[in-house]
């Protein structure tokens, strides 16, 4: 029999889980990827909430539907000689002699854009508990990775780039006649696809290898605190930890623990 | 059955982890065992408490004293001893041993003659001692609190005559039961951590292990 045992059912796993994801805090990367025909380079923020458990033995942790929360701010080049029609502007001619020939060159643009939503995913996870340093850790890890399906809000978030587009070009001199239509083309070659690999492609290393950390205690764990120069602090000394899902009429997550003075 | 049953957290420590917990605790606090006047303890420290003298008419400075316990052994509910136990845990109870070391120090004549000038000497015997008691919850919200343990008999095993066994057996379940004020077990303790527990449901003693349920 082991020292200790704690045991936590589905209910009090997913509120460990909560806790766990707040201690994860927000994880950010920053890097440049294919914003279809477009190069562009992004900063990202993301952060976990949310999900249920399913326990499954022998350490299997299921987890639903957590919310996967995105930030990304991105810029690309636009060259709007690709978009816009080339013209010249009329020369004028009194009795032969003509205003010189100007022809119109668009400039390349910096297209700054941020946007933010969720994605939810679902995924199994196995428990590791292991000794780090001084302290004992049970984590859960991801195995593999999920498919993320960014859903019905990528259309908006396309539609949101047109705005960002229209504004950031907006003050080009003659673009007024041809704006709306250069940002149909250019949001169309870019496209649902083209958002959402670049989104596949940010967001995924912050899902591979997943891990969230649902205990952690030194080694050295104190049992009660000093209280005085007589009273010193009193320890124990944890020698191994283990953690399995058990079924029973309900799966529980056990945590066994043995330790020395 | 589930571990957790109807609640949503359980945690229990066994036999072995509660005698480990007792072993840190008076091995790092061993003034918690050992007491006596200045004679024994002339000032208090982390290895033991002074206390006073017994005062009484005649006696020079009171009366010398002093008691040790050994660390003392607990077993859970149901007996582990195998019918050893001259007083085996009943259910929901746990019981002691431990080896209880008396001293007096034995003060001479007045040196009326000017021999033995009221001279001290240390005087010792040992006692064998077991304890029956019980766990005592300090719950004070979430995974705050603490398990105490209360002494409620005592047995010294061979005293005679009766009249003086029950004497010692009161005093040593007065002191045992004094000392054991200062042993406080956390709640957090029975976890190591893993759980700030909502305490619903227990402590109790059964099948060698102290359990507590609850949620979180």
């Amino acid at each position: 029999m082991s020292d200790i045992v704690a045991a936590a059912d589905q209910v009090a796993t997913t509120k460990l889980l909560n806790v766990a994801e707040g201690l994860l805090g927000t994880q950010t990367k920053s890097g440049s990827g294919s914003l279809g025909p477009f190069s562009a380079s992004y900063s990202a923020s993301v952060n976990f909430t949310g999900g249920s458990v399913v326990l499954t033995p022998p350490n299997v942790i299921e987890l639903a539907n957590v919310h996967l929360n995105y930030s990304v701010n991105l810029s690309f080049g636009l060259d709007l000689n690709d978009f816009l029609p080339h013209f010249c502007l009329p020369q004028i001619c009194i009795f032969g002699f003509c205003t010189p020939k100007i022809c119109i060159s668009w400039p390349t643009v910096t297209i700054p854009f941020g946007f933010s939503d969720t994605v939810d995913i679902s995924a199994d996870f196995t428990l590791n508990p292991h000794l780090q340093g001084p302290d004992w850790l049970i984590d859960i890890v991801i195995v593999g990775v999920p498919l993320l399906q960014f859903g019905a809000t990528t259309a908006s978030i396309l539609a949101a780039l047109g705005l960002a587009i229209t504004a950031a070009v907006a003050w080009i001199p003659f673009i007024g006649p041809f704006l709306a239509a250069a940002v149909i083309v250019i949001v169309a070659a870019i496209g649902i696809a083209g958002l959402t690999g670049l989104l596949g492609s940010i967001i995924t290393p912050f899902v591979s290898g997943l891990t969230f950390n649902i205990y952690k205690q030194k080694q050295h764990f104190p049992v009660l605190p000093a209280s005085g120069p007589n009273d010193p602090e009193v320890d124990i000394n944890i020698t191994a930890l283990n953690a399995t899902v058990q079924a029973s009429d309900k799966n529980e997550l056990v945590i066994a623990g043995d330790f020395t003075a | 059955m589930s571990l957790t049953k109807t609640h949503h957290v359980f945690a229990s420590a066994a036999e072995t982890g509660i005698n480990t917990f007792l072993n840190a605790i008076f091995s790092t606090r061993p003034h918690f065992l050992n007491y006596g006047s200045s004679l024994f303890v002339p000032v208090s420290t982390v290895a033991a408490t002074n206390m006073a003298t017994i005062q009484f008419p005649g006696v020079p400075g009171g009366v010398q004293w002093a008691i040790s316990f050994a660390v003392p052994t607990v077993d859970l509910f149901p007996d582990s001893s195998g019918g050893a136990s001259p007083l085996p845990p009943v259910a929901h109870t746990f019981n002691i041993h431990t080896t209880v070391v008396l001293r007096i120090g034995c003060m001479s004549g007045t040196g009326k003659d000017g021999r033995d000038g009221g001279k001290s000497t240390p005087l010792t015997t040992k006692l064998d001692a077991w304890a029956l008691g019980e766990i005592i919850p300090h719950y004070f919200g979430p995974g705050t609190g603490f398990i105490g343990f209360q002494v409620d008999k005592v047995l010294l095993p061979d005293i005679k005559p009766g009249s003086l066994e029950a004497v010692l057996e009161c005093l040593i379940k007065m002191l045992i039961s004094g000392a054991l004020q200062n042993v406080q077990l956390p709640f957090h303790a029975i976890s190591l951590g893993a759980l700030t527990l909502i305490l619903e449901e227990g402590p109790t003693i059964e099948d060698n292990q102290i359990k507590v349920w609850g949620s979180i």
